[in-house]
């Protein structure tokens, strides 16, 4: 499991990088490197060229803007785990950051490596659908933005142009302001090490958390691992928003979820399986975000089942 | 008693409190953990001599394809290549690995199977090594390896073994059949039970293809010397004084000029490492051809899907007859295992369950039916339970169906059948025999344990009640299982014997391997010891340093323990089979009385007096009625004197006789072909389980265990095994497996796929102990290393039938892992019945 | 690929980088392929950095780089340019070895029989000294966690939680 030779470029700027890009043929962006290294070390993917992005710490950051959270894309998984102004403002980030791995990995993955990869299992992917999240791409000729929901177009297959460099997100707080917003991002996994099975990424706001029936105003449910991208279900959100939650709402809800699925089965998971629990996880991770809307809990890491 | 303390056996400074107490029985830190906890102790990985060259090899992405050509020019082109080897370079110089089923009976007479170490001709699984490449480091090794072009005529595959009985694809054409091995085996009096009892239950269940997994690969680094025409090979396989032949027979070389060693410490065997002779043989090979040491570390890839180290793969099919009154009349067991491309150990893994053939339960009548098959999948290895974890947990299973077609609570109908203390030692029908044991108090105690659980616990009705509201189901299932412990060699050689000759046999035909030890005693008075096995985790320098303390009244930091290569050592078995607590420490204190003899001849030559006027004691020989003493170092010095070949205090030696030799208890069972286990230790296990009836997720709480291996003679290392094997048995039960498309395939290729149990997966064991000391023994230890695999899988399993019983599923811990995916099937199936019920 | 139809194959280029491991400046030619657990093993012959798998999940090649823990099979000696790294022979005084003391970590690994085969170990305690550095105190649950990163075959883990409590305990006082 040793890699093929290539050549290795740390550049320390966001410029470098993409005139790196520009110019050389054949190249990987290497980030946190805790996936693109193993494909290499099976020889499956052989670039000639690495272009290392751990020199760019200007993309390592998480700021408020007027109307939302910025992060930079070389930021660790440890970082946003652990970042107070995320969990205030969009605690699924956090919770989802909190379930990758274990320390050593979180210490070194980044959120750029996850979006790069693209893997329709891993956790930012779906949470930056739920959350009508923005990439902010940028190569030598031009910078863009894209909306997570065009971004991801097929398994592990991208708008990503092999020129360009994924700089930041920006997620928008606007639709969920904290005192009357839920999220809840819910993995199904068997062991610490691997992929989760399917995870759920919800997100909640209500008009009046203290009412005795708080109406659901905005409801998100995005999956991972159930298709090969990311997978938002409008259908099932529209069910539920403009009413209290509800078991029959919850149910139909699920049910919705198991029919928009559309996963790849694998051992120990058939493909029946995980269409049944992902919507079995959608409910539960809605149930979460709809008590944590109404608890006025912003902090993450309370999951209720 | 010598005050120097050799520099390696460090930092032990445990005294026995008194002078009547001993080490032997506390739990005395290990004296191998030091070197590993400070990074220096040396594995197989870290061998690297001067002037090393590394090995790659190239592996057959295909299950199962014609190998069309092999086009080696590119590679040997590349500047770093050093050597290219084929199954042409192969067969031209050596013969092929030995099988473990050389000839197969076929309609049209004997067929031959033959397994080289590269494949020829054709190809059989994937990960199947087609060529060897050696270049100057691992990397540049790879990279040549990527050159070797071989040209492949894909066939269809058979990648399961019911299928495989079919023999619409055959793994190796000459044979003719895919079914290489099989018997029926009928103890007592099996029709009449069946026919005469109350109630015959049948169930299949199924044992998926899981392993060892050892965090360390395997590893070898070979030397060929020129001037002996010998082979030095470090390595780390597992009975390297047994199966040396699996690497000079190929090579064609006497065993004497192939030296098999094994560094001090090996990242994990469990088993699988008994195996892995064909890195051994290749890297030998490539080392002889080149004149230079050649180093092979096997990567995890190629360890998963190609590394010759699956094991147990079994298809079940169980009936029990029982009576209206809980009463095992008869038990009827079938089964297919899948042994891979090239059957390795086959017969003695498919036949070691005979050993605990009826568990726990008394049951007279019993008939063993087994179908070895061969299929397009990496070869079987041991693993840790050796073939006894699948039958015990099959075995459960289909006691846990009776009992609920019959009404019977599960627990109560284990009771009713239990083997009592009365009864012991107890004959099994296929004739080992359980030594000693209280089977009916150890599963009350569980019982004890658990009732304590009901109440204002886990299991406490309102906390059940509040879950299950929730969909999550709790349960528990006790039962009492029993490890057989020390194999023997007697049983290969048994196996290929008629029985008529069998039958006349005498005890002294009898050729059972004893344990050697061999110490020498150094100027300083300290103990240099030899084993003759290797080790791969369980603290046997620890535990011959603790024992050899004790017997020769001197401090474990006195003694030095280090290992015999193949060539050094005597053939003997090795650590495998649950052996060493019996076979070391009988050979340790054997070993001890013979350096006391050889010290006190030693003194009383020196003083000029005869042996009955001196004598050993605390590590110096004292003259009888006289002051003059003289300590270990005196007499290592008064001996060093000596000519070399009478010296008395070196390479003294020992060998352990296997115990079931010394007890005629045995006789009648040296006279089949079945296996003896002289020991049996036995366990009771209550693991609390949650089974999330809308997901399929299982959560075992808590695991609860009660164990009995006889005298303990360090619990902390005996604590040890058994946590490591109830953790290998969830992961068995919960997570591994190495699944196959129906194409051949592998699905786990990585530790993505295939699901060690990480700390977050093992629940909190909590573990009690009794100790009822084996008569048939040195030192009234059992066997203990294997226990918690063979417990713990069949124990989860039928924890989860309990749980989901208020949903009457049936039996849905029926495929071993239980998978998330057919659990919840099993669920809705219960659920949509009771839908039609009502 | 480092060869093309013809037959002509590219030098193997290096780099030099300099790091610095377990206190000491280490300066080396690299390939940028070079894993950093191969550069730790082969070129600074520290084997105590054990290598299980190579794709980042059995942990026990974990090392700390600039005081953080990385599994050194998944990054390359290249990235190490420049930084600290620590492992764990780093964490035994060779002075104080002689004596026979260890870390407390390692110590209490040994009293509590947290090692079976060992080869699992050092990584084992490179997460723990994480883990105790960030919370002096930590509950069983924060001990699973900060370990998820690390397979151990043999202890069934159980004496591991007992090690890490009695490190813990030990590093407090």
């Amino acid at each position: 499991m040793k890699p093929a030779p290539f050549t290795h470029h740390r550049p320390e700027t966001v410029e470098e990088t993409v005139e790196l890009l520009a110019d050389l043929e054949d190249v990987e962006l290497l980030a946190g490197n805790q996936s693109l290294g193993i494909v290499m070390a099976n020889r499956l993917a052989t670039p000639d060229h690495l272009v290392d992005l751990n020199g760019l710490e200007e993309l390592q950051y998480v700021e408020e803007t007027d109307d939302g959270v910025r992060i930079g894309a070389m930021t660790r998984h440890r970082t946003l785990e652990r970042s107070d102004r995320l969990a205030a403002l969009v605690p699924m980030l956090p919770e989802a950051a909190e379930q990758i791995a274990g320390p050593s990995v979180r210490n070194q993955g980044t959120l750029g490596g996850s979006i790069g990869e693209a893997d329709p299992a891993g956790n930012y992917p779906a949470a930056l659908v739920a959350l009508d999240g923005v990439l902010h791409l940028r190569s030598a000729d031009e910078s863009r933005e894209v909306t997570a929901d065009d971004y991801f177009i097929a398994y592990m297959f991208t708008d990503l142009r092999e020129e360009e460099l994924i700089e930041a997100v920006t997620v928008p707080t606007d639709p969920f302001p904290p005192e009357r917003t839920g999220m809840a991002f819910l993995e199904l996994k068997r062991a610490a090490q691997t992929w989760p099975t399917v995870s759920a990424a919800t997100a909640v706001r209500v008009d009046d958390p203290s009412a005795d029936d708080p109406v659901l105003e905005e409801v998100r449910i995005a999956l991972a691992n159930a298709a090969d991208i990311p997978l938002r279900v409008p259908d099932a959100e529209d069910v539920l928003e403009g009413e209290p939650l509800s078991e029959a709402g919850l149910a139909e809800a699920a049910e919705i979820v198991t029919d928009a699925v559309t996963p790849e089965g694998e051992m120990h998971a058939d493909r029946d399986y995980k269409e049944e629990v992902a919507g079995e996880y959608a409910k539960r991770s809605l149930e979460t975000s709809y008590e944590r809307a109404i608890d006025g809990e912003t902090q993450h890491g309370d999951t209720t089942c | 008693m010598s005050s120097s303390q050799p520099s390696e056996t460090d930092d032990v400074d445990v005294e026995p409190e008194t002078e009547t107490e001993s080490f032997t029985g506390t739990g005395l830190p290990r004296v191998e953990d030091r070197r590993i906890l400070t990074g220096k102790a040396e594995y197989i990985h870290d061998v690297t001599p001067e002037n090393c060259l590394h090995m790659a090899l190239v592996r057959s992405m295909h299950a199962h394809a014609d190998v069309v050509s092999i086009d080696t020019s590119a590679a040997e082109d590349h500047p770093d290549c050093e050597l290219v080897l084929t199954a042409a370079d192969v067969k031209a110089e050596y013969g092929p690995m030995p099988v473990g089923i050389p000839e197969v009976e076929t309609d049209d007479g004997v067929a031959t199977l033959e397994e080289w170490s590269l494949a020829d001709e054709k190809v059989r699984f994937v990960g199947e090594p087609v060529a060897v490449v050696v270049a100057s480091d691992r990397y540049a090794a790879e990279d040549v390896a990527d050159l070797v072009d071989v040209e492949y005529d894909p066939r269809d595959a058979v990648a399961d073994g019911m299928e495989a009985r079919e023999d619409e694809v055959l793994v190796h054409d000459d044979v003719g059949t895919n079914v290489v091995d099989g018997e029926r085996l009928e103890f007592g009096d099996l029709d009449d039970a069946f026919e005469e009892a109350d109630h015959v239950v049948s169930g299949e269940y199924s044992w998926g293809r899981i392993s060892g997994v050892p965090l360390e690969t395997a590893g070898v680094v070979a030397q060929y010397d020129d001037e002996t025409d010998s082979f030095d090979i470090d390595c780390n396989i597992q009975l390297h004084t047994l199966v040396d032949e699996m690497i000079h027979e190929p090579l064609g070389y006497d065993a004497d000029d192939v030296r098999v060693n094994v560094p001090a410490d090996v990242g994990g065997s469990y088993g699988t490492k008994i195996g892995i002779h064909r890195y051994c043989c290749l890297a030998a090979m490539a080392s002889k051809e080149l004149e230079r040491p050649v180093k092979f570390n096997e990567d995890r890839l190629e360890n998963l899907q190609g590394g010759d180290m699956h094991s147990s793969d079994r298809e079940y099919e169980m009936r029990l007859a029982v009576d209206d009154d809980g009463t095992m009349r008869g038990l009827d067991v079938w089964f297919v295992d899948d042994f891979g491309a090239f059957p390795r150990y086959p017969v003695n893994q498919v036949l070691k369950p005979l050993s605990v053939l009826t568990n726990s339960y008394e049951i007279d009548h019993v008939g063993y039916e087994y179908e070895l098959v061969l299929t397009n999948k990496t070869s079987q290895t041991a693993y840790r339970g050796f073939g006894v974890d699948p039958h015990i947990y099959a075995l459960e299973m289909i006691v846990d169906e009776a009992a609920r077609e019959i009404g019977i609570d599960p627990t109560e109908f284990r009771r009713r059948n239990l083997i009592t203390p009365d009864q012991l030692p107890y004959t099994l029908p296929s004739k080992n025999i359980y030594d000693s044991g209280d089977y009916p108090a150890t599963l009350d105690r569980i019982e004890e344990i658990i009732a304590d659980e009901r109440d204002g616990g886990l299991l406490d009705p309102e906390v059940v009640a509040e879950r299950r509201e929730e969909g999550k189901y709790r349960g528990v299932q006790p039962s009492v299982i029993i490890e057989p412990g020390v194999s023997g060699s007697d049983w290969t050689d048994r196996q290929r014997t008629e029985n008529d000759e069998l039958e006349e046999r005498s005890r002294d035909e009898v050729d059972e391997l004893p344990e050697h030890l061999r110490a020498t005693v150094r100027e300083d008075g300290t103990v240099q010891a030899y084993l003759a096995t290797d080790s791969s985790g369980q603290g046997h320098q620890t535990l011959v340093s603790q024992l050899l303390a004790d017997e020769l009244g001197v401090l474990p930091s006195d003694i030095e323990v280090d290992y015999l290569d193949s060539v050094d050592a005597p053939t003997e078995y090795g650590s495998a089979a649950s052996r060493m607590a019996v076979m070391l420490s009988g050979a340790t204190v054997g070993l001890a009385e013979r350096v006391g003899e050889a010290a006190e001849r030693v003194a009383a030559d020196h003083w000029d007096v005869s042996t009955d006027d001196v004598a050993y004691q605390d590590g110096a020989v004292d003259r009888i009625g006289g002051d003059e003493s003289l300590s270990l170092a005196e007499l290592a010095a008064v001996d060093a004197e000596r000519d070399v070949e009478d010296r008395e205090l070196t390479g003294v030696s020992y060998n352990y006789d296997h115990p079931a030799t010394e007890h005629e208890e045995f006789d009648e069972a040296f006279t089949r072909k079945f296996p003896v286990y002289p020991t049996a230790a036995f366990g009771a296990n209550a693991p609390i389980v949650e089974v999330d009836s809308r997901t399929g997720e299982v959560d075992i709480l808590k695991f609860y265990t009660v164990r009995d291996c006889g005298t303990m003679l360090n619990p902390m290392i005996v604590e040890g095994q058994a946590h490591g094997g109830i953790a290998q048995g969830v992961g068995a039960a919960l997570l591994e497996e190495f699944g196959y498309e129906d194409d051949g395939q592998p699905q786990a290729i990585t530790l993505f796929d295939y699901l060690l149990p990480s700390i977050e997966n093992v629940p909190e064991i909590e573990m009690e102990h009794t100790e009822t000391p084996s008569p048939y023994t040195e030192t009234g230890a059992k066997g203990v290393g294997e226990g918690g695999m063979i417990d713990a899988p069949a124990s989860i399993a039928t924890s989860i039938n309990a749980a989901l019983e208020p949903i009457g599923a049936d039996e849905p811990a029926d495929r071993i892992p239980v998978a998330p995916d057919h659990l919840l099937e099993k669920v809705r199936e219960a659920e949509d019945e009771s839908e039609d019920d009502a | 690929m480092s060869t093309d139809a013809t037959g002509d194959y590219d030098e193997r280029v290096t780099e030099e980088i300099t790091v610095t491991v377990n206190g000491e400046e280490v300066t080396a030619e690299v390939e940028p392929r070079l894993k950093l657990s191969d550069f730790l093993r082969n070129e600074c012959g520290l084997n105590g950095v054990r290598v299980g798998c190579e794709h980042g999940v059995c942990g026990a090649c974990t090392v700390e780089q600039d005081g953080r823990t990385v599994k050194s099979c998944l990054s390359y000696a290249v990235q190490a340019d420049g930084a600290e790294i620590e492992t764990v022979e780093g964490l035994t005084d060779e002075a104080e070895s002689e004596d026979g003391s260890l870390h407390p970590i390692q110590e209490a690994f040994h009293e509590t029989h947290a090692l079976q085969c060992g080869f699992c170990t050092s990584g084992f305690v490179m997460a723990t000294k994480e883990l105790l550095e960030e919370n002096p105190d930590p509950t069983r649950e924060e001990i699973e966690e900060g370990l998820a990163d690390n397979i151990c075959r043999c202890t069934g883990y159980q004496n591991i939680y007992e090690a890490v409590e009695r490190a813990a305990e030990e590093m407090r006082e």
